[in-house]
């Protein structure tokens, strides 16, 4: 029953696509134009902070450089030949952009001395949304793998009894 | 997917309202909040220092506003008059220039005042500048007959997160005759809060360093996580300030050279008051960020105050913050970005006066 209801969305592209090499490319070269321009605006910031350190604004470009830059890599040389679909992508980013987000503005409070609450919104919203792709991805991801593997082993068969 | 485009342009809205909104509430938006309830039993101990402090200082607010007026009218327009002069010579009588102060603040008809010094019956301030670290750094050395007339003061008489006011302008509505900036507690939401008896938050920090200033005008500085803001209450606490760390404690330097307050690693404007004797403190401000004043990094300041004889002496809010204010006139040089000079409103004073 999942199994097929995978595969149908599947076919969709909701939750499993076809991996689409250029597509990753161009999701890792953002996510790197992304991290570079919050690595630069992190030092600018932390330089006219009279010294004021901030681990949080100078690191938000950590964010989008592991969270979209190197899965995109290792999904474009990785052997399989399907890559999450559009809605735990979306879930994915999502996630990341309010991790981010919150980061600076979590960064810039700490370097002007001062607390919010409020910034806590973002670690949970970021942390659900990330945690809620990523166990779209996995199931999805393994159980593509498998069905291909069955399939595979079907196709591999009948082959042999064709013979 | 549908609507693809549709659903990232109402996520970027709400995650663009919601932070506008985080930072209107962080630094805009005004609330005030009422004391904490303490037991019974813990008000009693300390109702009759509250009382002593509530009277002396609704006396002072009602004097100041009435001389408010004139006092305005006296105030002169250049700030760096009483600093210039008070540079060579803190205690050195002044002439008729330093005249014009007189009828500042609440001070008592018999006071003997001067651009750089203060003296009554029961308050003496003596102002000097000194620089060190290439910095100038201003020194108000108090000696009082009672502890009653060092107080404390909230910005519009009101506690709540982002109820600001410069320190000129605290000092002069409460009648002080010396002011400098307090902890600006309404910056952050946790730390404790107490003043003039009165228990306003008591919420612990971890690792924050409180100064406790008791009934007898003695310092002690304490550990949030050791002790509730309650039992110093019982204790006889009159005042909290919690920004810190403590500088010196039992009159050896209690940072070392490379601990710097939350993340400021740089030289910066500083605020600290100190305890030398009995009745006897200082409220020392440093310039900084600025062309003439680097600025003061806090194992430098508690070196300056160890020097000065201080017993106890604890780091207020800095940076843009520090502000001294000695009979109305603004004594340092307050700036955030080091290019203009300009007071910082903030939530609250620590003051001289009656």
């Amino acid at each position: 029953m999942f199994t097929s209801a995978t595969e149908s969305a599947a076919k969709k592209n909701i939750l499993i696509a076809a991996k689409d090499v250029p597509l990753l490319r161009k999701r890792a070269f953002r996510g790197l134009l992304i991290s570079l321009a919050l690595a630069a605006g992190g030092a600018v910031y932390e330089h006219f902070s009279h010294g004021v350190w901030s681990c949080a604004m100078v690191y938000a470009f950590m964010i989008p450089l592991a969270g979209v830059t190197l899965p995109s890599m290792l999904l474009e040389r990785s052997p399989k030949r399907t890559m999450p679909g559009e809605l735990p992508v979306l879930l994915w980013h999502f996630g990341l952009a309010v991790l981010t987000v919150g980061s600076l503005f979590s960064g810039a409070l700490e370097i002007y001395g001062t607390t919010n609450s409020l910034t806590r919104v973002y670690w949970w919203a970021g942390g659900l949304l990330t945690v809620s792709a990523a166990l779209l991805m996995l199931p999805g991801m393994l159980n593509a793998g498998k069905s291909t593997e069955k399939k595979d082993q079907i196709r591999r068969s009948s082959d042999r009894s064709n013979l | 997917m549908r609507h693809r485009k549709w659903i990232i342009l109402i996520f970027s809205a709400a995650l663009l309202a919601f932070t506008l909104y985080a930072a209107l509430d962080t630094f805009v938006l005004t609330r005030v909040y009422t004391p904490v309830t303490v037991s019974e039993a813990l008000t009693q101990s300390t109702a009759a220092q509250a009382e002593n402090t509530d009277v002396a200082q609704s006396a002072a607010s009602d004097a100041a506003a009435e001389e408010s007026a004139e006092t305005k009218s006296s105030r002169r327009g250049k700030k760096t008059s009483s600093a210039a002069s008070a540079e060579t010579e803190g205690t050195s009588s002044q002439d008729s220039g330093s005249t014009s102060l007189l009828g500042f603040g609440n001070m008592s008809s018999s006071a003997v005042q001067t651009a750089v010094s203060y003296s009554d019956a029961n308050i003496s301030v003596t102002l000097t500048t000194y620089r060190q670290y290439d910095t100038d750094i201003y020194v108000a050395d108090v000696q009082l007959s009672s502890a009653e007339y060092l107080k404390t003061a909230f910005a519009q008489n009101a506690y709540g997160k982002n109820v600001t006011d410069t320190t000129s302008s605290m000092a002069q509505s409460n009648g002080a005759i010396l002011a400098v900036n307090g902890d600006y507690y309404g910056a952050r939401e946790s730390g404790y809060v107490l003043r003039s008896g009165v228990l306003y938050r008591n919420t612990a920090k971890k690792g924050q360093e409180d100064l406790v200033i008791y009934a007898d005008g003695s310092f002690e500085i304490i550990k949030e996580t050791e002790v509730s803001a309650e039992e110093l209450l019982a204790r006889g606490a009159v005042q909290i300030l919690s920004f810190g760390p403590g500088l010196v404690a039992d009159g050896q330097i209690a940072v070392t050279a490379d601990e710097e307050v939350g993340r400021a690693m740089a030289s910066n404007p500083r605020t600290c008051i100190a305890q030398v004797d009995e009745l006897h403190y200082l409220f020392i401000v440093s310039d900084g960020r600025t062309d003439s004043s680097e600025g003061l990094s806090l194992y430098q300041l508690a070196a300056f105050a160890q020097s000065l004889g201080a017993k106890t002496a604890y780091n207020l809010d800095g940076g843009g913050s520090s502000a001294m204010v000695f009979n109305g006139e603004l004594i340092n040089n307050p700036t955030t970005n080091g290019s203009s000079i300009k007071e910082r409103k903030v939530s609250d004073i620590v003051y001289i006066g009656y």
